[in-house]
């Protein structure tokens, strides 16, 4: 007795369905596997981009590591005395304000997009949300008094620059489009203020789309970089 | 008879078994290769942006692995003197020692650039020429910046107050004409960062008829932030 023509018949379905779906697969890779190979050995350069992007995350996950080692180091030293525990307490309030630690509190959520140019004559350029604009949003709040402020999840700091880098904006040297989402920590009063009229925020909103919402619990995410003086030196 | 007919079937039924499932096994690699490629999604830069964005990766991890090192170094220190109390408190004080310089707590000197801006008859520096050569400087890799002798911290502000006078610091502090902006840094990097043609901010402000100067020195000195840093609002989370 052979397996019926039913049984037969649904095998044979589900190995073509399965196959071709491989097809697709195949075909679909084969396509984006030549144009990658293609690229990169075209330009090498993209490939060095990628290790050292690579690179630059391992260790940045080896500086993170150690730096949770170095406080837990720290406080097992601080339990000897308590003079050195008040010392430890004052180096953690140091790195909220240099940026090295997550913090949390009240404070203000900004959202800043590019605008749509609603005529052919609009200059594009007009609608888009700049590094200046981004500038003048952080300089006003620093003026409200903020005490940490991020973009994109990028902790402003001592060292940020904030530049124009072609299409995009560089911030801490990375990448960040729009939209923007600023988050700043501080008095909510002062500094939803910024929303004045004649503010900077008003005069962004003729061209771009720009929302302020308060919030009673503002995360803003620690520096991932490095901080150090290779110049300059202390003068005791 | 019954019985080798059984067998067939089930012989036939695993074959089939297997090569479901090496089929589904390969699909499923394939699919996780197409997602990965997607992540490297670099065909669209060019080649400047590429190569500004592998210096960027180079300086970056180059400052990371600086700090990374200096961790390792701190870790074994304490490690060697768990048990020497006052060893532990005098790295403690290195530490914050450290963290005040990066505050803007000490004095600092270094090479650098001095920048002297005048207003003219003809025009006069807003605050936002200032906070761009700011931000200009920072971009140079400035590490440490004063006007008129006042450091610049992390989230100062320098505003224009009533369209008359630039304030900084929340107010403390009125700057004037003649502004000399101070800062520590690589100064040929400093100096190239401002000069650049056109677009540099020392061509940009001499075509809107200000006056300008850069100089180079080996021994910049900037003064410590003299106020008192606030943090009343934010609290570290874990």
């Amino acid at each position: 007795m052979k397996p019926s023509k039913k049984t037969l018949l649904v095998y044979m379905g589900l190995v073509a369905i399965l196959a071709m779906a491989i097809t697709v697969q195949l075909r679909t890779m084969a396509g984006k596997d030549s144009n990658a190979s293609q690229i990169l050995r075209n330009d090498e350069l993209k490939d060095s981009l990628l290790q050292w992007e690579e690179k630059y995350n391992s260790m940045a996950e080896n500086l993170n590591q150690s730096n949770k080692q170095l406080e837990k180091m720290r406080t097992s030293a601080s339990t000897y005395d308590t003079n050195s525990q008040a010392k430890s307490e004052e180096l953690k309030n140091n790195n909220t304000l240099i940026g090295l630690s997550k913090v949390a509190g009240e404070g203000v959520v900004i959202t800043a997009k590019d605008g749509q140019a609603t005529k052919a004559t609009d200059s594009l350029s007009d609608y888009l949300v700049h590094d200046a604009d981004l500038r003048g949003i952080v300089s006003e709040l620093c003026n409200a008094g903020a005490e940490a402020i991020s973009i994109n999840n990028q902790r402003i700091v001592n060292s940020t620059c904030i530049v124009c880098a072609g299409n995009v904006i560089s911030i801490n040297g990375e990448k960040v489009t729009s939209p923007f989402i600023i988050k700043a920590i501080g008095n909510q009063e002062r500094l939803y203020g910024i929303n004045r009229p004649g503010g900077y925020l008003s005069i962004m909103k003729d061209y771009t789309s720009v929302e302020i919402k308060k919030s009673n619990n503002v995360e803003i995410e620690k520096f991932n970089g490095a901080l150090n003086y290779k110049y300059a030196k202390t003068i005791n | 008879m019954k019985l080798k007919l059984d067998k067939n079937k089930t012989v036939l039924e695993f074959t089939i078994g297997i090569i479901s499932m090496l089929l589904v096994s390969t699909i499923l690699i394939q699919v996780k290769s197409v997602d990965e490629y997607k992540k490297s999604d670099i065909e669209n830069l060019r080649e400047d942006e590429v190569k500004t964005q592998i210096s960027m990766y180079k300086d970056k991890y180059e400052e990371a692995e600086e700090q990374y090192k200096n961790n390792q170094n701190k870790i074994s220190e304490y490690q060697n003197t768990q048990n020497e109390n006052q060893k532990a408190s005098s790295l403690i004080d290195e530490e914050l020692k450290q963290s005040e310089a990066l505050i803007g707590l000490t004095d600092m000197k270094g090479e650098g650039v001095i920048i002297t801006l005048n207003n003219t008859k003809d025009n006069q520096y807003t605050s936002e020429n200032i906070r761009d050569l700011i931000n200009e400087l920072k971009y140079g890799g400035a590490e440490a910046i004063s006007i008129n002798g006042n450091r610049i911290i992390n989230l100062m502000d320098i505003v224009t107050i009533n369209n008359t006078f630039i304030v900084m610091d929340g107010g403390r502090t009125r700057l004037d004409s003649p502004y000399e902006v101070k800062a520590i840094g690589d100064r040929k990097y400093l100096t190239s960062t401002l000069n650049m043609k056109n677009s540099g901010f020392v061509d940009l402000m001499k075509s809107s008829n200000l006056e300008i100067q850069v100089k180079e020195s080996d021994n910049v000195t900037i003064n410590k932030y003299n106020g008192t840093l606030k943090n009343d609002y934010m609290k570290e989370v874990k």
